[in-house]
């Protein structure tokens, strides 16, 4: 499954907040404006058309990056922001 | 996708937004995506919200509702309206006797079979005089199988192969947690309570897997129907038994996985569960088991019974033949 990294830039707070919104419903937010997660190709279409219902293309920057499996190994982090994969099972 | 096993005693899974949280008082021990999670499995005192519910409903999570010591209570389902035709069928196979005789059979002969092969490897591995009688019993078992002429036949026959085959059980547990004979309702020792357990859990998967491909799960054809009992299940179950369940267990016993003090006993009726921190570890072992591939096509065991629920489909379906699992010799 692919990993995609989401991040953006809008100026807007109200807009700013229902991103976050939409865009926490199907990721993990790993830094104030910067989104991650596994998703299949067409879960990530289904976010790309969540995120375009809410923003204003004049204004608001957005960018998604899907990182392939080799790509991902390679991220280099610094600071606590953890990198997480989706277990086969969560036990609580 | 991942399944979601909530055993945190007091914990509630609630919603926000788009996402499941599971919290017990202040502390988030669980957020994620919805539609992430492939199924909910609530063991005991785990609340839910509505809005929670709401969500699972219409993202079709399947929910199983278990008491802490893994025994069915409910489960959650999406209304449904899915292949009333299918279920016509279903009762119509049920009332014919010798599609009943036929399905049980088979079903019988591949339980036993599984639990042969089983023992066998055992019997290989760990070479004895002990293992010849039991197999011989379960070997005429098999063979009187093809015979039997009616349904309480094959039930007295799959009870003696079962009998002969747990008496041969107790050499193949080899760790230091004792098994004296099969025990149920309640279990009296730690490894009678990880099979139950274990059982239990299969079954909770298959009254999921059929009322999804629109059976119904309380209509069988070997097992009895009886208020509650989901027989078509239990008819479905036989077959992974031996071959998902014992060798789970078998595993994790005789490679002292789990010991005597993972387990405790319930004063009111002297039942032996697992502690929860050994109840989490068994969960955890048990769904990397259903992940794993049983080799030959399927990609993992999950797959297998997704495989056998189809099959049972189509046979009533079409009155066709259904071909149980067979474990590799």
């Amino acid at each position: 499954m692919p990993y995609c990294v989401v991040a953006y830039d809008i100026p807007d707070d109200r807009r700013r907040l229902r991103l976050s919104r939409v865009l926490w419903g199907m990721l993990d937010r790993v830094q104030k404006s910067v989104f991650e997660g596994e998703l299949e190709e067409h879960q990530l279409d289904r976010l790309e058309e969540r995120i375009r219902r809410v923003v204003e293309a004049r204004e608001d920057a957005i960018r998604i990056y899907p990182l392939c499996p080799a790509c991902r190994r390679r991220i280099r982090r610094i600071g606590p922001s953890p990198l997480r994969a989706d277990p086969d099972v969560w036990v609580i | 996708m991942p399944m979601l096993y909530l055993t945190e005693q007091g914990a509630v899974l609630g919603r926000e937004g788009d996402r499941l949280v599971v919290r017990k008082g202040e502390e988030v021990l669980l957020s994620v995506p919805a539609f992430k999670v492939e199924g909910v499995w609530v063991f005991g005192g785990v609340q839910l919200t509505t809005p929670a519910i709401g969500l699972l409903l219409a993202q079709g999570i399947e929910v199983c509702f278990f008491t802490v010591e893994g025994r069915l209570k409910g489960r959650l389902t999406p209304i449904l309206s899915r292949n009333a035709l299918l279920r016509l069928r279903q009762f119509e196979r049920y009332t014919n006797e010798g599609f009943r005789r036929e399905i049980a059979a088979r079903i019988v002969a591949a339980k036993l079979e599984n639990a042969r092969r089983l023992l066998l490897r055992y019997a290989r591995a760990y070479p004895g005089p002990g293992w010849e009688k039991p197999l011989q019993a379960m070997e005429r078992r098999i063979a009187q199988v093809q015979e039997a002429p009616d349904l309480e036949t094959l039930r007295g026959i799959e009870g003696s192969g079962t009998a002969a085959y747990f008496e041969a059980f107790r050499e193949m547990v080899r760790g230091e947690l004792r098994f004296e004979g099969r025990h149920r309702r309640p279990p009296r020792d730690p490894v009678n309570a990880m099979l139950s357990l274990g059982y239990a859990l299969l079954t909770g998967e298959m009254i999921g897997k059929i009322a999804a491909c629109g059976l119904d799960p309380y209509i069988g054809f070997y097992h009895e129907v009886r208020h509650g009992r989901p027989a078509l299940a239990l008819d479905l179950v036989e077959e992974f038994r031996h071959a998902v369940v014992d060798r789970l267990v078998l595993s994790l016993v005789n490679r002292r996985a789990f010991r005597a003090e993972d387990f405790e006993e319930r004063e009111e009726d002297g039942a032996v569960l697992l502690r929860p921190e050994a109840l989490r570890r068994y969960l955890t072992a048990y769904e990397a088991f259903m992940r794993r591939s049983p080799g030959e096509g399927a990609s993992s065991w999950r797959e297998r019974l997704d495989e056998q629920v189809r099959r049972m489909a189509r046979a009533v379906w079409s009155g066709s033949l259904y071909t149980p699992f067979r474990m590799e010799a």
